[in-house]
């Protein structure tokens, strides 16, 4: 790696590793210190208006209907999530947002906001086209070695049950 | 949307203001800058924002509330969504 490439990469990785980090530490010295960052991602998945169903808020976030219960249950208990049956259909289990939750999902957008206004403002069009070309690469580089380790895990998988372990 | 409609989205819209910044209505007014004057910070606003879609029944986006400066700017932004129906 050249220098440049090295100064790329390490800023990559500070990025990758402090941006998690600063959204749950915005958490906890706010009034919501009694929510996780992973919690704060579930609210999103909720949406600031929808009322949904757990398997729709399952499926937007990637996870099975049982985590996202046992998720639910303490966001229930916390006061961010209210959750209802479908009044049509009783068998249906509704979530949404509680005036707390709504409350906390906006300063988080707010947080979002900030950071890509920091990071757009100072540049032009091409610029900013540059940038979007940019990062679009890395996603679909990350997308693709994401996809490549589930192949290999799945093919071990299917290794050991044919080995019968 | 009539004089009396701005008129009631007034009262409740101080009505809510008061209620989030702990202070008598009577030190509300529509002239006041909601960050020099009522010192009202993102929480607040947000808080604000969350409770007039619940009282006004309409969406309110981040940015919408944002761009937003006085007391009397925020009325008439409401009065006006609520004039769209």
């Amino acid at each position: 790696m050249n220098d440049y490439d090295q100064r790329v990469n390490e800023l990559l990785v500070h990025i990758f590793d402090e941006i998690m980090v600063t959204e749950e530490k915005a958490l906890q010295v706010g009034r919501f210190a009694d929510l996780s960052i992973s919690e704060m991602h579930t609210l999103e998945g909720i949406g600031l208006y929808e009322s949904r169903t757990m398997t729709e808020t399952a499926d937007i976030l990637s996870v099975t209907t049982g985590t996202l219960t046992v998720a639910i249950d303490r966001l229930v208990r916390k006061g961010y999530v209210d959750r209802q049956r479908d009044s049509d259909d009783r068998r249906i289990v509704r979530i949404k947002l509680t005036k707390k939750g709504k409350l906390a999902f906006r300063l988080h957008l707010k947080f979002h906001t900030l950071l890509v206004d920091r990071i757009t403002k100072p540049l032009d069009e091409s610029e900013k086209n540059l940038l979007l070309r940019a990062l679009t690469s890395v996603s679909l580089f990350i997308e693709e070695q994401d996809q490549r380790y589930l192949k290999n895990l799945h093919k071990a998988e299917l290794k050991a049950e044919r080995n019968g372990e | 949307m009539g004089f009396t409609d701005r008129d009631k989205i007034k009262k409740t819209v101080i009505e809510i203001v008061a209620a989030v910044l702990d202070i008598p209505e009577a030190d509300i007014s529509e002239d006041m800058e909601l960050d020099a004057d009522l010192r009202i910070d993102s929480l607040a606003l947000y808080e604000i924002v969350v409770e007039a879609e619940d009282r006004f029944s309409m969406r309110i986006s981040n940015d919408e509330a944002d761009g937003l400066n006085t007391v009397g700017e925020a009325i008439d932004f409401i009065a006006g969504r609520a004039g769209r129906g």
